[in-house]
């Protein structure tokens, strides 16, 4: 339709923020959500850099008082936990959110109320990490929480506290990683193949997979932990059977992978940023991508490097040494690209920039440092010492805060609509960069002297009082740069000069709009040519040009009435799709503080507490998931699909939800093989399978309970085949003859419980038989729920809701397959390979 | 291009852009040659000190050889970092002319300086490691000393010569010794870094390492994994001597303790057994078998109390015993509350265990 003033009157009216108390409950656009993800996670910032400022005042000198041992291990703890979980990847999963559908031509994220949920369990997450303090449990076992020490034997309700904060903020990760992939696979502009995709955005499609699968690995060792804790279950208790390396393999599975899914973003910023000030194209942009692509796949195979003082085989360390000694020659390839991208194009020495350039000071060093502790021998010296506190805040502050810096200068106009003061910049920039080398250069040497970290002090003898003065001395210099950039933010929301649209003449789409941004960001959806859209030449005239524009031009300011924004297919970017977009709805923040009550319930070892969580975590999950009939009919009457040719609702790879599911079967997935990897890593070291000399599994039974399992969803794929040949009444007979079949498994499932002679207490072996069929179990009382919704609507639909309907099964039937195959390893794993291996 | 977007501005200069050459860019400069002149001046100022906890001054085979290594990575890293930030000054160096859209550097370049040269130099690094692992290798050992982590103190047991002690471990010089290495309770770590990398205590396997001094000495080692409250004050004393005087050290701890029988110490041993003492502490040829805390057979010749903490002396005994808390906080050992009298005789009885 033609814009007009009215058109877009209208369309910001659509698109208008939730406002007043407690409307902001409520939000869902990615444009607040981003703001509000960044701005929490930058006051966790300073919330973890004061505690390091008391680490550091206290380790100024030897044989300080200031504080006690337990509390120093407290403050350790807790600046780790912040900096790691609390701030690093939130924050750039906030500026993903923010910036992501701006920069490919969207109008929002996938899933709008995603990401609310993603927020308020991020947010619920990190206060409970706090409110330790007011309990006087504040979590001591650092950030990595080695067993046996975080186990019930050694620790108490402080460790409770930082795992069930830690799986809050894990869950609101994962959410986020779903909402960034499918949003870049499906909303982008046509013309932006991926072969086009800017660089940023080509990290966060490659670190939101990355998360997926890290994170899930993460959350399944820490429910697993806390099994340990509250149910009694072995995984690591030697005594019974458990293994305590298991631990720290799962950690550092996640942990290593985590420090590049921090680290690969911060070189997509950088990718952004030098070019522009660079006035030219980036140099080597296949190369960049592939090693970007090559970092996240090897970073999956580095972890054990945190392990080399633990007594495993030598050839193993070596293997791992040698992965981490390649992943160099990725990053080098990007450190290169961008000094030829640099070379002689007399650079603009703006803020951005000049973080830049101090990043790639810090990051070379630290990286080099990285280098040396990969070295097997060499690491056995230095591993837990301050060499490494050294190499890692080179990497993190030096590798990921710095462009994190560098993009707050760069986008804040974006936000607010105001310049920083380029003054305050650079003060900023001489300050940070002076104090974090006074900081944590002289750390190397401490390390070599004997400083061994996580101690609250350190002898005289030692003379390592010198190093740790200037150490304090530069955080305090650190911390005044940081001040320095919060007077600035704050100075230019009410003074700063106008940024206009485009105040660093850049190349992305992001600054083809306005500064502040509005919040449906394009009243058209652009059409993208090249790697560098405002750069780019205008193309030549051609039949699937033409085509594009009369459908950008029926497009403008439309929908107008509801949020929608342009599918396009992921490999050839051509439009599919229109897909409606939830605006605000409290149901994300029930939602979580569901999730939340069922955390404190398992914390306060209230566990009817955790059942009514449990409970409304259930009920809002329907609420949200249930299509509504009033969105049913808006969309069924959309004159959309008569003048564009697109349809609104859409069902298979074209609509989001299928890729929701896709997402949400990946996490499963991930969850699963964790279990796996635990089962057979501890029956590795068990000189006898089952443990104790228990009885091994009984076929038949398992057999039978795993047969129906895969029954069921055999039975749903054959209703979704009934159901494609119109014949919606033999669909919905196979999917409740699916339905009880599947309680056959679980009532099969039980028998099987009861009858083993051990429990999840007895020994690991034990505790992982129950929890591998739990998991599998839990598995199906998911499908159920969504088999049941199914048959809900089979045969009362209505006849125009269709292609609705069948995407609905779609995803119930994906969900099956995979809980089939899924059940035929977990049979493979507990029933058979006691009787094989 | 966005159709119907702004003009591109490719190698157009901005009008923001100011071009002033690097090293007048800002006055900071003369603050960054001054910090780091008071950060040189500082670091020199540390060269005095023993250096007995130091990976740099090895006295054995193992840390000599990982030593070198550091100095062959600190070389070709030093030399690497040096060459990018020259190429990165050039790279962003003022130019005269007017700069061209397009770089004149191409793929070649990163393929060049990214992948090639670095794989090469990775390469080397590669078998650099290599090489040490196999000269770090366990020699043949006549010897074998367990070590048994505990929060906070070590245990430290010769199986061959049937002594137990406590925070200390005593070599002959040049001959290797095979270390076992196996936690009471959270994972530990030994680190000697003069004579040897750092190997872990687990609960539920034992560790294997090797220590082997070169010459005399008394060096510092210090556990190496987070282990709870009092991580920090876990330390220990390695005592490398000539084989004679090992020799003379073991046979002295074979012996049952030697008490000189004067009236205090006889009162010293009585209080020793009326309080709580023995609950925790055994003493070889007594009926003291307590195993919750470091044996004291032959306390008053240990280097060190308190895992390394204080050097073994009378005022520091005292003070440890009568307030354990104040000077290792979180630690394991209650107060225990003595009259005076028999405080001065329980000290006479353990100074008498030499």
């Amino acid at each position: 339709m033609p814009r007009t003033p009215e058109s877009e009157q209208q369309l910001h009216q659509t698109w208008a923020p939730a406002t007043g108390f407690p409307g902001v409950l409520s939000e869902v656009n990615n444009r607040i959500l981003g703001m509000r993800f960044m701005i929490t996670a930058f006051i966790f910032f300073l919330l973890g850099g004061l505690l390091a400022l008391l680490m550091r005042i206290q380790l100024a000198v030897s044989h300080n008082d200031f504080l006690g041992p337990q509390t120093y291990n407290e403050l350790f703890t807790m600046h780790g936990s912040t900096m790691m979980f609390l701030f690093a990847v939130p924050f750039l999963e906030g500026l993903a959110m923010f910036l992501l559908p701006m920069m490919i031509g969207a109008r929002d994220l996938a899933f709008p109320r995603l990401s609310a949920y993603g927020y308020w369990v991020y947010l619920f997450g990190g206060v409970l990490f706090y409110t330790s303090f007011l309990f006087g449990a504040v979590p001591d076992v650092g950030w990595f929480g080695y067993t046996p020490l975080s186990t019930s034997r050694f620790t108490g309700m402080s460790t409770d506290f930082w795992l069930l904060g830690l799986s809050l903020v894990e869950v609101a990760g994962l959410a986020a990683a779903v909402e960034i992939v499918v949003t870049i696979l499906k909303f982008r502009a046509p013309g932006m193949t991926l072969g086009r995709l800017p660089l940023l955005v080509l990290t966060l499609l490659v670190i939101g997979v990355m998360i997926l699968v890290a994170f899930t690995v993460l959350l399944t060792a820490t429910v697993l932990l806390e099994l340990d804790r509250t149910l009694n279950t072995s995984f690591f208790d030697v005594n019974r059977g458990g293994n305590n390396l298991l631990w720290q393999h799962l950690f550092w599975f996640f942990g290593h992978p985590e420090v590049y899914i921090m680290f690969l973003p911060a070189t997509g910023i950088i990718s952004m940023v030098i070019p522009v000030f660079a006035r030219r194209p980036v140099v080597g942009y296949v190369l960049i991508a592939v090693a970007i692509l090559v970092t996240g796949f090897v970073s999956f195979g580095l972890w054990v490097h945190h392990m080399f003082a633990a007594g495993l085989p030598t050839v193993s360390m070596t293997f791992f040494a040698a992965a981490s000694l390649m992943i160099a020659l990725a990053s080098g390839v990007q450190v290169f690209a961008w000094i030829a991208t640099l070379w002689g194009s007399n650079p603009q020495f703006k803020a951005p920039l000049l973080f830049s350039l101090g990043f790639l000071f810090l990051f070379v060093l630290g990286g080099l440092t990285g280098v040396m502790v990969a070295i097997v021998p060499f690491n056995q010296q230095i591993h837990d010492t301050y060499f490494v506190v050294a190499h890692f805040h080179y990497v993190l502050i030096g590798g990921v805060l710095f462009p994190i810096f560098a993009g707050i200068y760069y986008w804040l106009p974006k936000m607010t609509g105001k310049l920083l003061s380029p003054r305050l910049g650079q003060l900023n920039f001489w300050l940070t960069f002076i104090g974090f080398n006074l900081t944590f250069f002289p750390m190397h040497i401490m390390g070599f002297l004997g400083m061994a970290r996580r101690v609250y002090t350190y002898p005289r003898s030692l003379e390592l009082d010198g190093y740790n003065l200037v150490a304090t001395c530069g955080a305090g210099l650190l911390g005044l740069g940081v001040v320095v950039m919060l007077v600035d933010v704050v100075y230019s929301l009410k003074r700063g000069p106008e940024a206009g649209d485009n105040p660093w003449d850049a190349d992305t789409l992001e600054w083809s709009i306005a500064s502040p941004s509005p919040d449906f960001h394009f009243r058209e959806f652009p059409i993208v040519t090249g790697r560098h859209p405002l750069w780019d030449p205008a193309p030549a005239a051609s039949n699937e040009l033409t085509a594009l524009l009369q459908l950008r031009e029926e497009l403008a300011d439309e929908p107008q009435f509801w949020r929608g924004t342009l599918v396009t297919d992921a490999t050839d970017t051509r439009p599919v799709a229109i897909q409606f977009l939830p605006g605000s709805t409290y149901i994300p923040f029930w939602t979580a503080i569901g999730t939340l009550v069922a955390a404190i319930g398992v914390l306060a070892k209230a566990y009817i507490m955790s059942a009514f969580g449990g409970a409304v975590l259930v009920a809002c999950l329907a609420i949200w998931l249930l299509p509504r009939e009033a969105t049913l009919k808006l969309l069924r009457e959309s004159d959309l699909p008569s003048r564009t040719g697109l349809p609104v609702m859409s069902s298979g790879s074209s609509s989001v939800a299928w890729w929701g599911m896709v997402g949400l079967l990946s996490i499963v997935g991930s969850g699963f093989a964790a279990l796996f990897y635990s089962y057979f890593y501890i029956r590795l070291f068990s000189e006898q399978w089952p443990q104790e000399g228990l009885a091994r599994p009984e076929l038949w039974l398992g057999g039978a309970a795993y047969a129906a399992l895969v029954g069921a969803a055999f039975c749903q794929r054959w209703g979704m085949s009934r159901f494609r040949d119109n014949d919606q009444g033999g669909a919905r007979l196979r999917y409740a003859a699916a339905i009880i079949i599947a309680a056959a498994y679980l009532g099969l499932q039980i028998w099987d419980w009861l009858e083993v002679d051990f429990t999840h207490q007895t020994n690991a072996y034990g505790s992982l038989y129950f929890v591998l069929s739990g998991a599998m179990a839990l598995m199906v009382l998911v499908g159920l729920a969504l088999t049941g919704s199914v048959l809900l609507r089979l045969g009362r639909s209505h006849p125009r809701d269709h292609v609705h309907l069948r995407l609905h099964l779609e995803i119930t039937t994906m969900f099956w397959t995979v809980a089939a195959v899924i059940a035929a390893l977990v049979f493979t794993t507990l029933y058979l390979s006691p009787y094989l291996l | 291009m966005v159709i119907s977007g702004p003009t591109p501005p490719v190698g157009r200069i901005s009008e923001n852009h100011s071009r002033r050459a690097i090293g007048t860019r800002c006055g900071y400069d003369w603050w960054v040659g001054t910090a780091l002149a008071s950060v040189a001046v500082v670091l020199l100022t540390g060269c005095h000190s023993e250096h007995n906890q130091s990976v740099l001054h090895p006295a054995s085979p193992a840390s000599e050889h990982i030593a070198w290594l550091w100095w062959v990575l600190f070389g070709v890293c030093t030399a690497v970092f040096v060459a990018v930030m020259i190429l990165l000054a050039l790279a962003i160096a003022p130019r005269s002319r007017q700069p061209v859209p397009r770089s004149p550097i191409g793929n070649k370049f990163i393929v060049v300086c990214g992948i090639v040269l670095p794989a090469m130099i990775l390469f080397g690094l590669l078998v650099a490691t290599l090489r040490a692992q196999v000269a770090l290798q366990m020699p043949r050992t006549e010897m074998t000393v367990r070590v048994t982590g505990h929060m906070w103190w070590w245990e430290v047991e010769y199986p061959d010569h049937g002594i137990i002690t406590a925070n200390e471990i005593h070599l002959p010089v040049g001959e290797p010794v095979r270390v076992e290495l196996v936690s009471a309770d959270v994972i530990h770590s030994l680190w000697v870094p003069n004579l040897q990398g750092k190997m872990d205590l687990l609960p539920d396997k034992i560790n294997v390492t090797w220590l082997a001094a070169e010459r005399s000495g008394v060096f510092r080692g210090q556990c190496a994994e987070y282990c709870g409250v009092q991580h920090a004050l876990m330390g220990l004393v390695v005592v490398a001597s000539p084989r004679a005087e090992f020799d003379q050290w073991v046979a002295d701890r074979q012996q049952p303790e030697a008490v000189e029988e004067t009236e205090l110490v006889r009162r010293g041993r009585e209080v020793f057994f009326e309080s709580t003492c023995h609950n925790c502490h055994s003493i070889a040829g007594s009926e003291a078998v307590g195993i919750r805390g470091p044996d004291l057979t032959h306390l008053a010749s240990r280097q060190t109390l308190g895992a390394g903490l204080l050097p073994n002396n009378r005022g520091n005994l005292s003070g440890w015993i009568s307030n354990p808390q104040a000077l290792k906080p979180g630690n394991l050992m209650p107060h225990t509350h003595i009259e005076s009298e028999d405080f001065q005789a329980l000290i006479a009885y353990l100074e008498s265990l030499k």
